[in-house]
């Protein structure tokens, strides 16, 4: 057959004619194969790496996998939980079998049988003891392990952990609660951390004095009858881990130990020193609340609770660190925020391996999408009222303990040009407001690198009299423009820098005659243009009006580098760096979301990007975030208008 | 086909990337080739330009909805493996050519108007270089970023059509016929090829949401960017005529340069650079990604980014070689014939075949017939 590769099939009466080539294919497998071979051999394979968090609506979301080594690690531990497991019940059997034995009372006859298994039993658990030990001295196990019910074990435990008493923070007081078997019991606590006059007045006073001596508290339970019947303090928590016992003492609790008793109190008695609820300082607003957070966990959480009165607003304490474990709270309303977002977070936020954390944003920089990208990827703001706001629109609130600070996320390039009080003045004022911080935004970054291109490679871009102006400002300076421009940010930069440092109210007025002096000194020694100090002055200004301090730190970085682009390549260099700045924005996400939403992607407007609409149009919550419930008014969110009026003239 | 850009783009990201390809050489030589060969009828050869493109589009949708959802397995399926390297590889070729070409053009031309003292191998490594990292950020990003900028591109084009209001000569779009409704015809069939790059979304349709969202975007893309270049061609032949208009080199650059309301406002020319600029990239970047996703999914490579670099290199040094911009216009020439194959020829055969198979397709023995 002249073309084998054309198949004739006759149906009926139909002729099917086909081309095959897979089939004769077949008969070059062997080089197809040797091909795959020294393909498979040569090809770059890519990495396996755990799919990366995108806030989607769909389901399929893909698991973490298990990093290298971990199963073989897993394993162990199964086997030897096992073991521990299989003694256990060896154990309740011989105890049950034991008892059985008593009331039987064959006690005499079986005791041999008896005490063999129990020899093989104490032989089992000497056995167990290494797996026991290993355990409970790995580093960081000391707090996992339980309470006792010797107090002096715990006492001593308490001792190791503290390392007492070369470390006078931590106070042990020991008392006797009176009753019929007085009992012994020791209370501890951080010294500084607590309010003496609460402990005295409302855990000692009580347990001491006030208790009836006639009580057999060991007949029943001991901690529940303390807990309900002695102790007047507020918050009194149940706890049986030593984990669970510094964090309480850590944070300012005090925590009560009894003699026989596997179990502890831990009784609210926080008292420590701290600021009270100021003015906001870096957010300042001419309308709106005048509350800004504190460094205290729980006040910051009701700051945000006494604007929100939502019941379902949760917050979730989460303690991260390792060592120095401090509070991370969560907050959420529950029936909007998108439960994988909110589980994303979370398990972000349990998932830090690290010693201490200290100030939130080294919390931000373990948590982000994408640490290494200058631009900030959490909204943090020191105003429970943008917490509030951003909360109703379905994002999460993450606050540390010991900071002012709140993080908000996901978010998006555009929320960080927003300013808090936006929602509180005129429609078209702020709307004029948010046009000059994009602008100013933009000449923070552009303006230095703009005239730079233009003075150098584009001259016929300017109107020949402001082209002369120019070059006669420029005709005495012996540098080129872009030795001016870097000479010109430096200084900037040193005078803000200083300004920052230097103590007390003579910060910002040596800046301000510091910049008026140095310009005009630096103008009169013709080592800059006067053209060049307007300029610079002109960004440094731009740079001010974003909102977010981060943002227009990481604008300020990227103008050295669109500098220098200009310097080499005029207009066609910035332009290439524009574009590449606009693709690392359009391919970067904040928790999932993209950081460029709802531009790119396009998603359903809200009327909230880059200006507003009136707050009446705004039915829904932005899209990108996926909430539970699109929407926050109803179609009609001013049915008065449709009313009729009450009072007033009779038409 | 492989999902390199496993995702779930919409008609937003389809349009800017057809867009971004397609519109790239209103900015160019071809215009003024067009003005040349057709007058007053260029509008004539351009609706046949992108009208016959789309029914490419549409003939090639049939067959993934038909045989296979994967462009690749259905060449497979209905004319074997050599059958589906030839129409991949054709593609894949097709569309590193065009990258090639459109880099070297809007590097001459850059140096033209912008950088006339520097070596024309750094402005070529520079663009080379953004379109590497570009790529390499993947398609997601270039859609993306193609949807940011081009309706400032597109704006700025409006805005020259706009300003040049006072040179408009209305009777240049006279006489009607232009050079015969005949030889519009025959070049606007014969260079059909000119928007081939539409099929970029057929290919990459893995990566889109549905199909009907391909459809959607093509649609949108092409009779928004067909307005376009029709009022493109209108002002400029307003403007300059056919004589004037089919000497210059640079239609876009040429109207930008005559913009002229006081001394206070002209010379726009030197800004609009920078939106020269954009566009150029986020074609070339286009076409390159097009043409190295249909070479991955040729070889079956597991990985598109590490081949990247390496691409860009040989794309630059191939750019480079080229000795004068005449002997590019005859490659692009060129180039705009041989697309004529994927425009008529690859999906003419895969429509067929996928109909013909269709139709042979046993019914269901349950239905009883």
């Amino acid at each position: 057959m002249l073309f084998p590769f054309i198949e004739k099939t006759v149906s009926g009466k139909n002729i099917w004619v086909r081309i095959n080539f897979p089939r004769y294919w077949g008969e070059w497998a062997i080089f197809v194969n040797t091909f795959q071979k020294i393909k498979d051999a040569l090809v770059y394979q890519p990495p396996k790496e755990p799919a990366r968090f995108v806030l989607d609506e769909t389901d399929h979301e893909g698991q973490a996998a298990i990093p290298a080594g971990a199963e073989a690690e897993q394993k162990k531990s199964v086997r030897e939980f096992n073991a521990l497991l299989r003694y256990s019940r060896r154990l309740a059997a011989f105890m049950e079998k034991t008892l059985s034995i008593l009331h039987a009372g064959q006690w005499e006859k079986r005791a041999d049988e008896l005490q063999a298994e129990y020899q093989a039993l104490d032989q089992q658990q000497a056995e167990l003891n290494a797996i026991r030990l290993a355990y409970e001295s790995y580093p960081g196990r000391n707090a996992e392990r339980s309470v006792s019910t010797s107090l002096e074990e715990n006492l001593n435990t308490i001792r190791e952990l503290y390392k007492l008493p070369v470390n006078k923070d931590i106070i042990i007081r020991n008392l006797i609660i009176p009753a019929v078997h007085p009992v012994k019991a020791a209370l501890v606590y951080t010294d500084g951390l607590v309010d003496k006059t609460l402990i005295n007045l409302s855990v000692m006073q009580p347990l001491m004095l006030l208790g009836g001596v006639e009580q057999n508290l060991y007949a029943g339970d001991l901690v529940k009858i303390v807990m309900e019947r002695c102790l007047p303090s507020g918050q009194v928590m149940r706890i049986t881990s030593f984990r669970q016992i510094q964090d309480a003492i850590n944070s300012g609790d005090s925590v009560l130990f009894f003699d026989g008793i596997g179990e502890v109190l831990a009784m609210e008695t926080k008292g420590f020193e701290h600021r009270s609820i100021d003015r906001p300082t870096n957010e300042q607003t001419i309308r709106g609340s005048q509350n800004a957070f504190t460094e205290v966990l729980r006040v910051n959480t009701a700051l945000v609770r006494s604007m929100l009165h939502v019941s379902d607003l949760v917050t979730e304490i989460i303690p991260v660190g390792e060592r120095g474990r401090v509070n991370c709270a969560v907050m959420y309303i529950e029936s909007i925020a998108n439960p994988k977002l909110v589980a994303e977070i979370k398990r972000r936020i349990k998932g830090i391996n690290v010693d201490v954390i200290v100030a939130s944003g080294s919390l931000e920089h373990f948590i982000v999408d994408a640490p290494k990208n200058p631009f900030p990827q959490t909204l943090s703001t020191e105003r429970p009222d943008r917490v509030v706001a951003h909360l109703a629109e379905g994002r999460v609130g993450i606050l540390l303990d010991g900071n002012p600070f709140a993080h908000i996320v996901p978010i998006s390039l555009f929320t960080l040009l927003h300013a808090a009080d936006d929602f509180g003045l005129n429609l078209y004022y702020v709307n004029t407001l948010r046009a000059v911080r994009l602008a100013g935004a933009f000449l923070s970054m552009q303006l230095p690198a703009l005239y730079l291109a233009i003075c150098t490679f584009h001259q016929e871009a300017l109107p020949t009299d402001l082209l002369l102006t120019i070059t006669a400002a420029r005709a005495q300076v012996p540098f080129p423009t872009i030795i001016e421009i870097l000479l010109m940010e430096l200084s900037f930069e040193l005078i803000r820098e200083g300004g920052l440092r230097i103590p007390g109210v003579l910060g910002p007025t040596i800046g301000i005659v510091g910049a008026i002096i140095l310009g005009q000194a630096a103008v009169a020694a013709k080592l800059v243009s006067p053209i060049m100090v307007i300029i610079i002055a002109v960004t440094g200004l731009a740079s001010y009006s974003v909102p977010d301090y981060r943002l227009s730190s990481s604008l300020r970085m990227f103008r050295f580098g669109f500098v220098i682009l200009a310097a080499a390549l005029g207009l066609i260099g910035i332009a290439g760096g524009f574009l590449v700045l606009v693709a690392v924005l359009c391919s970067f996400k904040s928790f999932g979301m993209p950081y460029l939403a709802p531009v790119a992607p396009k998603t359903t407007p809200v009327g909230d990007v880059v200006l507003r609409t009136p707050l009446s149009g705004m039915k829904r919550r932005p899209d990108e975030l996926n909430p539970q419930d699109d929407y926050r008014q109803t179609p009609d969110s001013r049915p008065w208008r449709n009313q009729k009026p009450t009072g007033g003239k009779k038409p | 086909m492989k999902p390199y850009q496993p995702g779930k783009m919409g008609m937003a990201e389809g349009m800017a990337i057809v867009l971004g390809i397609a519109m790239a050489r209103l900015l160019l030589s071809p215009v003024a080739n067009l003005v040349n060969e057709t007058a007053q009828l260029a509008w004539l050869s351009l609706i046949f330009f992108n009208v016959i493109p789309v029914l490419a589009f549409f003939m090639m949708t049939y067959v993934t909805e038909t045989v296979s959802k994967s462009l690749f397995t259905a060449c497979k399926q209905l004319l074997g493996s050599p059958g589906a390297w030839l129409i991949f590889a054709f593609y894949s070729l097709m569309f590193f050519g065009n990258g090639i070409i459109l880099l070297r053009q809007y590097s001459e031309y850059t140096l033209f108007t912008a950088l006339p003292r520097i070596e024309l191998k750094v402005v070529i490594i520079w663009y080379a270089l953004i379109v590497a990292i570009i790529c390499c950020m993947g398609l997601e990003t270039i859609a993306r970023s193609g949807y940011v900028l081009l309706p400032l591109l597109a704006g700025g084009l409006i805005i020259v059509f706009v300003l040049l209001y006072p040179f408009y000569i209305i009777h240049y779009l006279s006489p009607w016929q232009g050079n015969g409704i005949l030889h519009a015809l025959q070049f606007g069939v014969t260079n059909a090829g000119y928007d081939m790059w539409v099929l970029s979304l057929v290919f990459l349709a893995a990566s889109f949401q549905t199909p009907g969202t391909l459809k959607r975007a093509v649609l949108y893309s092409m009779s928004g960017g067909l307005a376009l270049k029709l009022w493109f061609v209108f002002t400029y032949l307003m403007v300059f005529g056919i004589s004037v208009g089919s000497e210059k080199t640079l239609p876009f650059y040429e109207m930008a340069k005559l913009v002229y309301l006081n001394q206070y406002f002209q010379r726009i020319e030197a800004l609009l650079i920078v939106v020269w600029v954009f566009w150029g990239v986020l074609a070339i970047a286009g076409s390159i990604y097009v043409g190295l996703y249909l070479f991955g999914t040729l070889l079956n490579l597991p990985a598109l980014r590490p081949m990247v670099p390496l691409v860009m290199v040989i794309c630059a040094n191939l750019a480079i070689l080229p000795p004068d911009i005449p002997y590019v216009l005859k490659i692009d020439q060129f180039l705009t014939y041989a697309a004529g194959l994927g425009v008529y020829g690859f999906p003419t055969v895969l429509f067929i075949l996928a109909y013909l198979s269709k139709r042979r397709k046993p019914l269901c023995a349950a239905s009883g017939q």
